[in-house]
């Protein structure tokens, strides 16, 4: 991971993709979560079809806690 | 009052708020200030936090003595200017300097660094103008009571606690709520909730002072600042009227002072933190179970960092239990305001930990979740935390912790890791978040444990920042990090303004007349119709029948003479509805608001239909719907029967304080 300079970072590139690959996963889900109702403003700007597509990822958290507290609801608590 | 006048009013509260806290704190902090240890902002915020526990006890106390009037908060805001004197405005002055020393580094910086600095500094004035200028918006916690409590206290010059479904509300303790009231008292109506945004503020400068102790660059403090800025938990109650973040603040800056144990000479940096975790604690308990762990492994840690010689010596054992009864004790010291406020209020001195009556339930019994829903909740952090929007959870931490953490196994290996004040940090929050979730396993809401949560930020920025600094071509890492930088900020500053009408928020929806914003703005949302037909209609003494949650906009002295909670009992005892309208008419009522969404068990006992007609109701009762939309209504009572008047109605028997008290002729017509 660590060259010999340790101001400098020179990670090998399967560990350089992998963090790559997690930051950019983490912007999208930020993205879908949280950018996503900005940009269905402007709905020919992005189009139907990818809001579509995204929609299940942006609730799939959402649902979850609908369906506990849906559960709360009928156990009347 | 103007708004202006009204945030220049919060601005100068602050200001003498601080000469107080500068005052007790002049000792302890010229004992180090000469030795250049301690940062003078810190110094600035942590009498500016001082100054705001000592005032909430004292306001506490002045409201459960009758004394809470506006002449008496002036004088004891003038007496503290007066007598903080020369060392508050040294104090500020260097506090000013340092601050404009570190905005010119910036200077320096590149461009994209003083682009993200920009951005910061932008979205500060977004909360502050949202939370200064904002309403009170319907369907905030601010509504039902942070800020309801508050407008009772100041226009009655008593603590009058609240009932019905935000009776437990009132069991808690109070600091951010009675700085509103004080506010409130002295003419600032709503702008009194900007009070937040400058304890959000404090909590941010703390934030970065711990920052800097741990080594952090200023490019990573920034970075620190701006997933503050995108934790939606925090940002949202800066602006809405809420107090979660006075506990933030209290906390954060009891983590900084644990840091500076053993850097201090004598006991000071131990008593400070005793102060800023006691009301932390007193302001949010769940830092009870959260933070002072957290904070008491700070403190044995640096003092046994700070006598590498005795190892662990029987010496050192004496000495760190010491200091950790006297930490105990501070607590506790600061908890007994709470506790004589609960006894003289309610007879429960242990609330809301424990209550002696059933009728108020039991601390952390308000979610209903399964076992299993547990279980699958308990596996699913720290995304929960990130992206989850459970019950009762209202906002997340910035997702720039989760995304940024893996960077941290890029950091070059320095050292002794237990000598790392980053590490130490990071451990304790990590052992404070773990004791929470083994104790309150249901408890998933990120302000319940916003101070230790917030932690979590420094190692994650420190990450990013050494990447970008040291990653070698092709920087590809540091490329996603930059758009990271800039985007997630917008992205979840606009999901965090999205209920509390932000900026952005009104630029999308503002063109639909339908919008709640734009209804409130103009005054034609439902709830604040249907209260101001009351506040309109209704007489002095006249009482309201309250089945809503969102009740601010109601008159104050109606506010005053709600439904107690003894009355509510009653109420639900009562076997049908006949009984229950006559016993209404009996108790002054002359006003029933009913939202059918929240208060659908009360539409059932006074048998109320669909389109507002009561078949079950007394001969002699005359009940009409004076107001319907959607799903709010407001009821009038009349009596038909000369001979049948109220038993009681509201009066003012020690003015201004409007009380429930007995008619003179006790219900019966005069003859």
């Amino acid at each position: 991971m660590s060259g010999k300079n340790p101001e400098k970072l020179c990670c090998k590139w399967p560990a350089k993709l992998f963090l790559l690959a997690w930051m950019l996963g983490g912007l999208t889900l930020s993205f879908l979560i949280g950018g996503f109702e900005l940009f269905l403003r402007f709905p020919d700007f992005f189009g139907k079809s990818i809001m579509t597509c995204s929609l299940p990822v942006v609730t799939f958290l959402q649902n979850e806690s609908n369906a506990i507290m849906l559960k709360s609801r009928v156990q009347g608590k | 009052m103007t708004l202006v006048l009204q945030t220049l009013l919060v601005f100068l509260y602050a200001i003498l708020v601080f000469c107080l806290g500068s005052l007790l704190l002049k000792k302890a902090f010229r004992l180090v200030a000469d030795q250049n240890q301690l940062s003078y902002t810190s110094q600035w915020i942590t009498a500016l936090l001082v100054g705001q526990g000592v005032l909430a006890v004292l306001w506490q106390s002045l409201g459960l003595m009758g004394l809470f009037s506006p002449k008496i908060i002036l004088a004891v805001l003038i007496l503290s200017l007066i007598s903080s004197g020369r060392y508050a405005h040294e104090l500020t002055r260097h506090a000013l300097l340092e601050f404009k020393g570190t905005w010119h580094s910036f200077r320096q910086e590149t461009r994209l660094w003083r682009a993200l600095a920009l951005l910061c500094l932008l979205m500060f004035i977004t909360l502050a103008m949202t939370s200064f200028a904002g309403p009170v918006v319907v369907g905030s916690d601010a509504s039902g009571f942070y800020m309801v409590l508050p407008k009772m206290m100041a226009a009655a010059h008593h603590l009058v606690p609240t009932t019905d479904y935000v009776a437990k509300h009132s069991t808690f303790g109070f600091i951010g709520e009675m700085h509103f009231a004080a506010l409130m008292s002295l003419g600032a109506a709503t702008a009194a909730k900007g009070f937040s945004f400058l304890t959000g503020l404090a909590a941010a400068v703390m934030l970065v002072n711990i920052g800097a102790l741990a080594g952090l660059s200023r490019r990573a403090c920034l970075i620190v600042l701006i997933i503050l800025l995108n934790t939606t938990t925090f940002t949202n109650y800066m602006c809405d009227g809420k107090v979660d973040v006075f506990g933030a603040a209290f906390g954060v800056s009891a983590v900084y002072w644990a840091l500076q144990k053993a850097r201090l000479p004598g006991r000071s940096a131990l008593i400070i933190t005793g102060l800023l975790l006691g009301w932390a604690i007193y302001a949010k308990l769940s830092a009870l179970v959260a933070l002072a762990p957290c904070v008491a492994l700070i403190l044995v840690w640096r003092e046994y960092l700070a006598n590498p010689d005795q190892g662990l010596s029987r010496a050192l054992i004496a000495k760190q239990t010491k200091d950790l009864f006297i930490l105990g004790a501070l607590v506790v010291l600061l908890l007994i305001p709470l506790s004589l406020k609960n006894l003289i209020l309610f007879g429960e001195p242990w609330a809301p930990v424990y209550y002696f009556s059933k009728s108020w339930g039991t601390w952390f019994a308000v979610r209903g979740y399964t076992d299993s829903d547990v279980i699958r909740l308990i596996f699913t952090y720290p995304l929960a935390l990130v992206l989850g929007d459970y019950n009762c959870q209202a906002g997340n931490i910035s997702p720039l912790i989760l995304i940024f953490a893996p960077l941290a196994f890029m950091l070059p290996k320095t050292g002794n890791l237990k000598k790392s004040t980053l590490f130490q940090v990071s451990l304790a929050a990590l052992m404070g978040l773990v004791i929470w979730i083994i104790v309150f396993p249901k408890g998933i809401g990120p302000r319940f444990v916003l101070p230790t949560l917030l932690m979590f930020s420094l190692f994650a920025a420190h990450s990013a920042a050494f990447v970008l600094k040291s990653e070698t071509k092709p920087r590809v890492l540091s490329a996603a990090i930059w758009v990271i930088l800039f985007f997630i900020p917008i992205f979840f500053l606009y999901q965090g303004f999205k209920y509390y009408l932000g900026p952005v928020h009104y630029w999308s929806k503002m063109q639909n007349p339908a919008y709640e914003g734009r209804q409130h703005l103009e005054g034609r949302h439902p709830v604040l119709v249907a209260l101001d037909v009351i506040n309109r209609k209704a007489r002095p003494g006249d009482r309201v029948l309250m089945g809503m949650i969102y009740r601010y906009w109601l008159r104050a002295d109606l506010l005053q003479t709600l439904f107690s909670n003894k009355e509510w009992r009653v109420f639900h005892r009562t076997p049908w509805s006949v009984p229950r309208w006559a016993y209404l008419y009996d108790r002054g009522v002359k006003y029933v608001v009913l939202d059918t969404l929240t208060h659908n068990h009360l539409q059932k006992e006074l048998n109320i239909k669909k389109n507002g007609h009561v078949k079950w109701k007394p001969p002699w009762l005359k009940i009409k719907r004076i107001y319907h939309d959607y799903r709010w209504s407001v009821f009038s009572i009349e009596s038909t029967d000369p001979k049948r008047r109220p038993k009681v109605r509201g009066q003012q028997i020690r003015p201004p304080l409007w009380e429930v008290a007995p008619t003179e002729n006790n219900g019966r017509q005069k003859s």
